[in-house]
């Protein structure tokens, strides 16, 4: 990869995690309009994205930007209150810019209209030219605002010295835009440091060894100064002082306090930003050195006094320390799909005319990056369904007592290797004879068949349900919830619904905190192995073969309970009978206890995931496969599979 | 007279006697530097007066303009003259300038003259 395509690669990361944080200022600012502090934020925001997108040369996407930060400019000096229409608008130039970095181009005829059009709505909030700025609003004007013109009137001299980072030629920064900027402010004096440039022999061409005195006069105050050092400041040692003067005097006069840029530079220097695919590789690599280690302790064991099995202990010891670290690389907190939702209620709750607030919890809980991509999809629809369906209109709730403003709480925590997260509204709640009466109508129950509560919110579920009365883009299609459902089993994941008519539903998420690794019990039937994970197991018990009713699929008697289990010896065409003394798993999913009968429990273990391949991908009960440290092969049970086949059974023969 | 081939993007280097003629193509870009090291290094070490001749300086960058400064301290360490000829020649001097780079002491090279 080129240095021009590494540079647009880092340009891209960057300016969407950009496009992200504004969005979320957005939402802020339109809860709170007068807070200078989100004020400033967006304002630096967009500066930074302008600043890039144009060194990039995303001329249409700078000068979008260039409009925006014009406009915030405004509202940041008191001159202009952030009213509902801009704020729509800042939202749809967010939009854009974002599909102008999705698509790394932005001069396509529809993204440059779009950016036109939006420039020209921003323009109207700018004073024409020869037109008097507005003074001041009596709104509560951001006290950053005004930092600048504290000491606007007179001029100030600043002793700047900036060393860039080493690596920065390598990052495509052009130090020329630096060097403008500051120029731009006032007067300048520059001169380059070279006593670290190496003779040319022993020159790394890509390393940066120069640094740079600058003495500004400029009426402007630090903070200006500070923005010219935005795309540089990641790694770079820079240092601004007003000659004569400690920062500290400044602070005292009334200026904003410098931010503690060296603190910044530090936590950035001490992070790295690694492709996804290089993490992926590593973990691939670790999963390979956990399989490769247990073969190695399987050999030691044969003489457990010899120096090779202590050393395969101390091997055992460093490669489960990297495996937890190799995995803890992936894992990323839930804060930033949470907060991506809040512009998903809003845009939602404003289409269909409701108000709806959204109130996150636990967004530092950590899951592993691929499981929460692939989650995306899932709480999108979820939360689609709890607005479209759940949440009244204002008319509605306020007839039923209810605030007019609807809740949906999203929340997610750690429970052992899973993570828990639950969508939460106090909406209208599921009205089980609606369900069932709709279950009836599309065929999926019998007329006299007896359903608990649950078995009923289960048929949410089922492919083509929906009990909306009309179908619209939001909800009513019916092909959410099953798809909903299998995605998130396609993530070794459970799913359950528990509601109060009138009073809401809450839908409760149970998801492994990664993909790659899984506890779980080895079983052995007949001469194959077998995992099934621990997250899905509630308890082993040994049954005698006379307790054991039905052939297939019976019950069995666990603590004199019975519980319905499900016979993997006939299920997957294994030979030979049943032992005298059998060991009954017993399993839950989706709120259903199932029994799964097996030969011998082996005990447990952490076994690296493996792909069956496409050719097995269709083999029923079956999620993958794992080597073992004998070299043999152990297929990892599908639970959830197994019991939904099973309930079917049941449910077919009532 | 001898000629070298430098590498695959064209950058030919030409001895004749005590003068080294390293023709440069293409834009110098960052990436650009990385690549000239190697033939600068033959260029100086090859013959007391140099030339670098490239097509443009107009987009070259800071990377360059290091690269030159140091290759113009090791020319000046071996008593070697170092001169830039192409287009943009002055334009390029007068950006460096403007990034506080010394034209008389470091960067003094104008089209066919010392560096």
């Amino acid at each position: 990869m080129s240095i021009r395509e590494r540079s647009l690669q880092v340009f891209r990361e960057e300016a969407s995690d950009h496009l992200d944080e504004l969005e979320s200022a957005l939402l802020a600012l339109e809860e709170s309009p007068g807070n200078a502090e989100i004020v400033q934020g967006v304002f630096r925001t967009v500066h930074t994205l302008k600043g890039s997108s144009a060194m990039f040369g995303f001329d249409n996407l700078a000068m979008l930007a260039h409009m925006l930060e014009d406009v915030f400019d405004l509202i940041r000096k008191g001159r202009m209150v952030p009213e509902p229409r801009f704020i729509e608008i800042a939202f749809s130039a967010k939009d854009v810019m974002s599909s102008m970095v999705e698509a790394m181009e932005d001069t396509s005829d529809d993204l440059k209209a779009r950016a036109n059009n939006l420039i020209k709505e921003l323009k109207r909030f700018l004073p024409k030219a020869g037109e008097e700025v507005p003074p001041p609003t009596d709104s509560p004007a951001p006290p950053q605002a005004t930092a600048e013109n504290v000491d606007g009137d007179g001029m100030k001299t600043y002793n700047i010295r900036f060393r860039p980072e080493q690596g920065i030629f390598r990052r495509g920064i052009n130090i020329f835009t630096v060097l403008e900027d500051l120029r731009a402010l006032g007067s300048c004096d520059i001169n380059v440091l070279t006593e670290d440039l190496p003779l040319l022999e022993d020159l790394e061409p890509l390393d940066c060894y120069l640094a740079w005195d600058i003495v500004l006069s400029t009426d402007k105050g630090e903070n200006s100064i500070r923005d010219a050092f935005l795309f540089v400041e990641d790694g770079s040692d820079i240092s601004i002082e007003r000659t004569g003067e400690h920062s500290e005097t400044e602070t005292a006069e009334g200026n904003l306090p410098a931010p503690d840029k060296s603190a910044a530079s530090k936590a950035s220097a001490s992070s790295v930003r690694v492709p996804a695919e290089k993490l992926d590789t590593m973990v691939d690599l670790v999963g390979e050195l956990v399989t490769v280690q247990a073969r190695l302790r399987q050999a030691a064991s044969v003489d457990e006094e010899s120096e090779f099995y202590y050393i395969s202990e101390d091997v055992e010891r460093l490669t489960n320390a990297l495996r937890d670290n190799a995995m803890g690389l992936r894992m990323i907190p839930m804060n930033a799909t949470f907060n991506r939702f809040k512009r998903l209620v809003r845009d939602l709750s404003a289409e269909l005319g409701k108000e709806v607030e959204l109130i996150t919890g636990g967004g530092e809980t950590d899951l592993d990056k691929h499981v929460i991509e692939r989650l995306n999809d899932p709480l999108t629809h979820i939360l689609r369904n709890s607005i479209g369906h759940g949440i009244e209109t204002p008319a509605e709730r306020t007839a039923a007592g209810k605030s007019s403003r609807g809740m949906v709480y999203i929340s997610a925590e750690h429970s052992g290797g899973n993570v828990h997260i639950r969508i939460v509204d106090d909406g209208r709640g599921i009205d089980p004879e609606r369900v069932r009466a709709r279950a009836l109508e599309k065929g999926l129950v019998h007329k006299d068949q007896e359903l608990t509560e649950m078995d009923t919110y289960r048929l949410i579920f089922a492919p083509g349900f929906s009990t909306a009365e009309t179908v619209s883009n939001v909800s009513g299609r019916g092909v959410g919830m099953d798809v909903v459902k299998k995605n998130i089993e396609a993530l070794r994941g459970s799913i359950s619904i528990e509601s109060e008519k009138g009073k809401g539903t809450t839908i409760i998420l149970k998801i492994p905190l990664t993909l790659a690794i899984i506890d779980g019990l080895l079983v052995r039937i007949g001469e194959g192995n077998y995992v099934i994970p621990l997250t899905n197991i509630e308890e082993c018990v040994e049954v005698r073969v006379e307790n054991i009713s039905g052939e297939v699929n019976g019950l069995v008697e666990v603590r004199e309970c019975l519980v319905p289990y499900v016979n993997l010896r006939e299920k997957f065409g294994i030979r030979g009978g049943i032992p005298p003394i059998s060991q009954v798993v017993v399993t839950e999913g989706n709120g259903r206890r199932t029994g799964v009968l097996v030969d011998e429990v082996i005990g447990e273990i952490q076994t690296v995931i493996k792909s069956l391949g496409a050719m097995y991908r269709d083999v029923e009960g079956i999620s993958g496969g794992t080597i073992l440290g004998n070299g043999t092969v152990a297929l990892i049970l599908d639970v959830n599979h197994l019991i939904q086949k099973n309930t079917k059974k049941e449910m077919s023969l009532m | 007279m001898s000629e070298e081939y430098i590498d695959s993007k064209g950058c030919s280097l030409e001895i004749i006697g005590n003068r080294a003629i390293l023709t440069i193509k293409g834009t110098l870009s960052t990436e650009r530097a990385e690549t000239l090291k190697s033939p600068v290094l033959r260029a100086i070490s090859g013959a007391s007066e140099v030339v670098l001749r490239a097509e443009s300086f107009r987009d070259a960058d800071m990377a360059i303009i290091q690269l030159l400064s140091s290759a113009c301290q090791s020319a000046l360490l071996m008593s070697k003259r170092v001169y830039l000829e192409g287009d943009g020649v002055d334009e390029f001097l007068t950006v460096a300038e403007s990034a506080g780079f010394d034209r008389d002491a470091l960067c003094s090279c104008r089209e066919g003259s010392e560096l």
